[in-house]
């Protein structure tokens, strides 16, 4: 009999992981995973089952996630969260079994057929609650648009392992003390209203923080804005003294033509004027195109980006011809992924021999396209490894931006990425249906 | 048979490019003809749609008519989709990308770099027979992704394989090349797919062109791909692979 319920018992955390972090992805290893987790449970439930065990249990789950099972650090928060999914479901039933049948809490642990029920009914749950659990995170992850800011997420990891934690402490005083009903009663209630509490805190602190970014943004947008101004004022400064130059220069061709000085003429034009008249044309800058795109934050940020690219000694080509006024998304998810684009494309263009940047944006009757192409030097790094997380040409400990730029367009129905390499220039090409 | 045709209003570099096609041609023993050159575009339109073949198109883009550069070649790409055009411009005007992407441009010629004029014509018109007379030019069967504004054509032998994304409404295509994201579920492209015995759904998530596959791991169930990149297999999908007629 124990040997079934320990069989059961040891199933509820592989089960509630498996379902939490269940994709059609994983590979085999994942399962293996599970698989090896669930064999540690049970040897320890059936030598000896008490808290260190379950610490140990702990530890050895962490390091299977991250070496086995393939998953990120920042899966290994569903180990906590499960625990305390399943000892909300044993004590819930538990509680549940106490009230309705007149026994004692030994008799329902140990004997037929309260314990095996009552742990089989406790599976279920588990099963359902752990379906629950993570269609919530889902419609959460879904409806907070930004992804979570380490600091954020690790406040809230900390505060799960502390609930855990002592959660841990708290079934070993009670065992200590032979579960008393009223303290198994009172020991739910606290749970949850601890859990509740922080959860809830926890969601403030997210709150507050992403109320300063938006801040942040807002005076980063300004700031970007007002280069642009700078930039194209500037721009209208040299035009202007073109302007001035070219009435000499039709002067000095009207001197040369009423003389019929037509050699010095020759000699005037070859000269002086086509040469300069390729130097004034060698900057493909036109920043100014910019002003086609109608989102004063979209055109800051961009601007920002070229600007900066320009005086890295990148050549950066410019080309916008028509207006764009709706973008049909967010325009934060927009202004973040080009800002991505943009960094890598500068990045990359400004190791290669080449320097070339080139922003085009096109605006047909069903969609709009952004495209950025960048000269590279190759690091054979096959296309599709650069969106993993970690991967990049920079180094270790980086690459998180394409995976960033994935997250955030999977929520988009309407929105196509391309990225390929053609003639020498590695391009990211954004593809917007209008809804 | 390639045909050329000019369209730019400046009389003098209208002749300019006439008399530089012509001497190419002459030099270089084309089998083309220069089938038009004039400064109006509907001519243009009238006597290219008729013609029933397709053609090499070099159009200025300011052509003080109704219609601009652009524009002429968009009604160009309605009756020629495989046309290659070329446009003729001066530097303050280039927009290269834009026309590369609204109309599928081959190349762009600036008109004030005068020394280089011929040469970069003879260019053009060497990618452009060159293209028009390869062996692919020639009907194999392809990928259509269609949307409103444009036609993608990918020939099933560029498509290395098909992927599952995180929107269940998008699927990933892979070409040597690199990876596009486009509308459609799984199913329904093996579906369309199934006619084709290359292409075989050998997992939930991909759907593989099975003439591009370098090895499979039989351990791990990964499919390596010619590019390098790994799919993974069911183990039903890894009978289907082993079980095809001419499985490595």
């Amino acid at each position: 009999m124990t040997l079934f319920t320990n069989f059961l018992t040891s199933a509820w955390i592989p089960l509630a992981l498996g379902i939490f972090l269940y994709h059609p992805k994983r590979p085999r290893e994942f399962y293996v995973g599970l698989d090896l987790i669930f064999a540690a449970l049970f040897l320890t439930a059936t030598i000896a089952g008490n808290e260190l065990t379950l610490l140990i249990n702990v530890a050895f789950m962490a390091l299977l996630f991250y070496f086995v099972m393939g998953c990120r650090l920042i899966e290994l928060i569903y180990i906590p969260i499960s625990y305390i999914l399943i000892v909300l479901c044993d004590y819930g039933i538990e509680s549940l079994c106490l009230t309705i049948f007149p026994i004692s809490t030994e008799t329902m642990l140990y004997e037929y057929p309260y314990s095996f029920y009552s742990v089989l009914l406790i599976t279920v749950l588990v099963t359902i609650l752990a379906f629950g659990g993570r269609f919530v995170i889902r419609t959460f992850k879904k409806r907070i648009r930004n992804p979570f800011h380490p600091s954020v997420l690790l406040l809230i990891g900390g505060n799960l392992i502390l609930c855990a934690i002592l959660f841990l402490v708290n079934s070993w005083a009670g065992r200590q003390n032979g579960f008393p009903e009223s303290v198994l009663k009172t020991n739910l209630i606290l749970f949850c209203i601890y859990a509740f509490s922080t959860i809830l805190l926890s969601l403030f602190v997210f709150h507050t923080f992403a109320e300063k970014e938006r801040i942040e943004r807002k005076k980063e947008e300004y700031r970007q804005l007002q280069e642009y101004t700078n930039q194209v004022e500037q721009m209208y400064g040299q035009l202007r003294a073109f302007k001035h130059d070219y009435t000499n220069i039709l002067l000095s061709i009207s001197g040369y033509l009423s003389e019929q000085k037509y050699r010095e003429l020759s000699e005037y034009f070859y000269q002086s004027i086509l040469p300069d008249n390729q130097k004034l044309n060698q900057s493909q800058y036109r920043l100014h195109q910019l002003s086609h795109i109608q989102n004063p934050a979209l055109k800051g940020l961009i601007s920002s980006k070229l600007i900066y690219a320009h005086e890295l000694g990148i050549h950066v080509y410019i080309d916008i011809l028509d207006d764009i006024e709706q973008f049909y998304m967010d325009m934060v998810d927009l202004s973040r992924v080009i800002g991505i684009f943009l960094d890598n494309a500068i990045e990359a263009a400004s190791e290669s021999p080449e320097k070339e940047l080139r922003f085009n944006a096109v605006c047909q009757p069903h969609s709009i396209a952004f495209v950025i192409s960048n000269s590279f030097a190759d690091h054979q790094i096959p296309l599709k490894k650069l969106e993993c997380m970690g991967v990049s040409t920079k180094g270790a400990h980086r690459g998180m931006g394409l995976h960033n730029v994935n997250t955030i367009l999977s929520q988009y129905d309407n929105v196509f990425k391309n990225t390929t390499i053609a003639d020498g220039f590695f391009i990211q090409n954004l593809h917007i249906q209008k809804k | 048979m390639l045909h050329l045709y000019i369209c730019e209003d400046n009389a003098l570099h209208r002749q300019q490019l006439v008399s530089t096609i012509e001497k190419i041609i002459l030099m270089e023993n084309f089998d083309l003809t220069l089938k038009c050159a004039t400064a109006d575009p509907d001519e243009l339109c009238s006597v290219a749609s008729s013609a029933n073949d397709t053609g090499l198109y070099f159009l200025d883009i300011d052509l003080h008519a109704e219609i601009n550069g652009l524009e002429l070649a968009q009604k160009i790409r309605q009756f020629d989709m495989r046309g290659f055009i070329v446009f003729v411009t001066t530097h303050s005007e280039m927009c290269s990308m834009t026309f590369s992407y609204k109309v599928e441009a081959m190349d762009f010629i600036v008109k004030d770099d005068i020394e280089n004029l011929h040469q970069r014509i003879l260019q053009c018109i060497q990618k452009a027979y060159e293209r028009y007379s390869s062996p692919n030019n020639q009907t194999q069967p392809v990928f259509r992704i269609s949307t409103r504004d444009r036609e993608q054509c990918i020939p099933y032998d560029h498509i290395l394989f098909f992927e599952t994304t995180a929107n269940a409404h998008k699927v990933l295509l892979h070409t040597y090349d690199g990876f596009m994201e486009i509308p459609g579920q799984l199913k329904q492209l093996e579906l369309q797919l199934s006619s084709d015995p290359r292409f075989c759904r050998c997992h939930r998530c991909f759907l593989i062109n099975c003439d591009h596959i370098l090895h499979i791991d039989m351990k791990t169930h990964m499919v390596t791909l010619d590019n390098q990149e790994t799919c993974l297999a069911s183990s039903k999908g890894i009978k289907l692979l082993l079980h095809r007629p001419d499985s490595p």
